[in-house]
């Protein structure tokens, strides 16, 4: 398993390891995981052995190479890689040329001294849960082969869990770093929306999309934070948070499993509140309009010319997508407009909000259904139950697991007002200090 | 929401046709499906009232 990512930064820019071998370890990783996990989609090894050579040089010559300096990482494949067709899981785009230059937010890691290794699976256009994707494969979970890695940033969430890397970008619509992140084991990022650009990432739904990323640690995912434009953090004396703590919908329906993540947090945490989440089914249904509406204009051409190309777990949504009625999705947006200022008002009372991540942990491949306090539910709609909701206000959210509550990984979520990553990050850090502790 | 299948099929056409779509028959029972689940999944918010204020910003 590597090393932090902070640790790798350490080493490399102390001249106690240098980025080349870094490098060759991980591209040894991955060549001896990747085939049975299927993560990585291209892995640009040559590229990366230039760029470690380059970092090494700058070490060399007495030059600081970044916070990150010869951290490998990886990027969903929905992020243009300069020379590379971005796929964003599809066949849709295979004809594409490839991208003349790399997405802003890997720039943004590069120029901290991270180096690329390759791009990893998706679902098709980002547009599910599961990363069993039809034409590139299913990614399988690290921790049980036979178990989705969650979606729709599977090899993301894999990758990180793995140990192929230590650090991955991927996009979140309605949970798609979250819900990796818990079913994997791993933390998840994603920021206040429009925080980090999305230049050069191939969108599911503009209103919602964020870039967010995975690492092994609170602290590796602040390192990456800061790197794509976050500020330093500099709450190191303040105050414990209150953390509001939703009943209700976000109490109910999901397993033990879920419910003894919650009550472990719970457990780890002072100044806890109850509050109340109003209208999430209302939320929940917002965000499915406007991912159905948006994803479908933005693939119109697409589905006109050859809908045949399609993976048929996402065609038929694309599809009836692109016939959504307009008053649908304009009273969508009209209630997600609404919806933020109501979950804004919440943070009047409390400066954070702890909610379950998954319902559930990971499911079985083929798996259509989920025993939960003795009824059956569909699996793939539920998977979203508690990340969906709140995906419209855009707040920053940290997905981050609770060990030992399951064979399993299960997460959590912590959740932010707008702009409020370094108190999210603080309050993450600190319960996965508590939550690690030997008892 | 559409009476029946005659209308249904009538409405599909219309629709597709309205942003330059042709459904292929062997699609259409797996479309009509999820426009029935896309109705059912989107029912809470078309049953919501929204409230005048907080709409704007």
């Amino acid at each position: 398993m590597f090393p932090s990512a902070s640790e790798i930064a350490e080493q490399v820019r102390k001249r106690h390891r240098s980025a080349a071998d870094v490098v060759d370890h991980a591209l040894d990783v991955i060549a001896a995981k990747n085939g049975a996990i299927n993560a990585f989609t291209t892995v640009t090894a040559d590229r990366a052995r230039k760029r470690a050579r380059d970092i090494d040089a700058l070490v060399a010559s007495g030059k600081d190479p970044g916070a990150l300096a010869g951290v490998p990482f990886a990027a969903k494949d929905l992020f243009d890689i300069e020379s590379v067709v971005t796929l964003a899981g599809s066949r849709v785009l295979a004809a594409n040329r490839p991208a003349i230059q790399d997405a802003a937010a890997i720039r943004a890691l590069e120029q901290a001294g991270a180096i690329l290794l390759g791009a990893l699976n998706m679902e098709e256009f980002a547009y599910g849960f599961l990363t069993d994707n039809a034409h590139y494969g299913r990614t399988r979970n690290p921790l049980d082969l036979e178990r989705t890695a969650g979606g729709s940033s599977g090899g993301t969430g894999a990758a990180v869990a793995a140990g192929m890397v230590p650090l991955a970008l991927g996009s979140d619509t309605n949970g798609s770093i979250r819900i990796p992140a818990s079913f994997c084991g791993v933390v998840g990022m994603k920021p206040t929306f429009g925080r980090v650009s999305r230049a050069g990432m191939v969108p599911l739904a503009p209103s919602q999309d964020h870039v967010g990323w995975i690492g092994r640690s609170v602290s590796d995912v602040a390192l990456a934070w800061r790197a794509l434009g976050g500020e330093a953090d500099t709450n190191d004396d303040m105050p414990p948070p209150v953390i509001g703590v939703a009943d209700g919908y976000f109490a109910d329906r999901m397993t033990g499993e879920a419910r003894s993540a919650m009550a472990t947090a719970c457990a780890h945490l002072t100044s806890l509140r109850t509050v109340e989440i109003k209208f999430p089914d209302a939320a929940r249904a917002a965000a499915y309009a406007i991912t159905s509406s948006e994803a479908s204009a933005l693939r119109l051409d697409d589905l006109r010319r050859s809908p045949e190309q399609f993976d048929p777990s996402t065609r038929y949504r694309f599809l009836a997508g692109a016939l959504l009625p307009a008053p649908w999705y304009i009273k969508a947006k009209q209630f997600q407009s609404w919806f933020r200022v109501q979950l804004e008002k919440l943070f009047d009372d409390v400066d954070l909000l702890l909610l379950p991540a998954s319902p559930f942990v990971a499911p079985r491949f083929g798996e259509e259904s989920i025993d939960i306090d003795g009824k059956s539910y569909p699996v793939r709609p539920t998977i979203g139950r508690f990340t969906q909701p709140i995906s419209p206000a855009g707040l920053p959210i940290i997905c981050l697991p609770v060990p030992g509550v399951a064979p399993l990984p299960i997460g959590v979520q912590l959740v932010g007002r707008p702009n409020s990553e370094n108190l999210v990050l603080a309050t993450a850090l600190k319960l996965e200090q508590a939550l690690m502790a030997p008892r | 929401m559409i009476a029946n299948e005659e209308q249904l099929a009538s409405w599909l056409d219309g629709a597709a046709a309205a942003v330059g779509l042709e459904i292929p028959e062997a699609y259409r029972k797996d479309v009509i499906a999820q426009l029935e689940l896309n109705r059912s999944l989107i029912a809470p918010l078309l049953d919501f009232e929204l409230p005048t204020a907080d709409c704007d910003n």
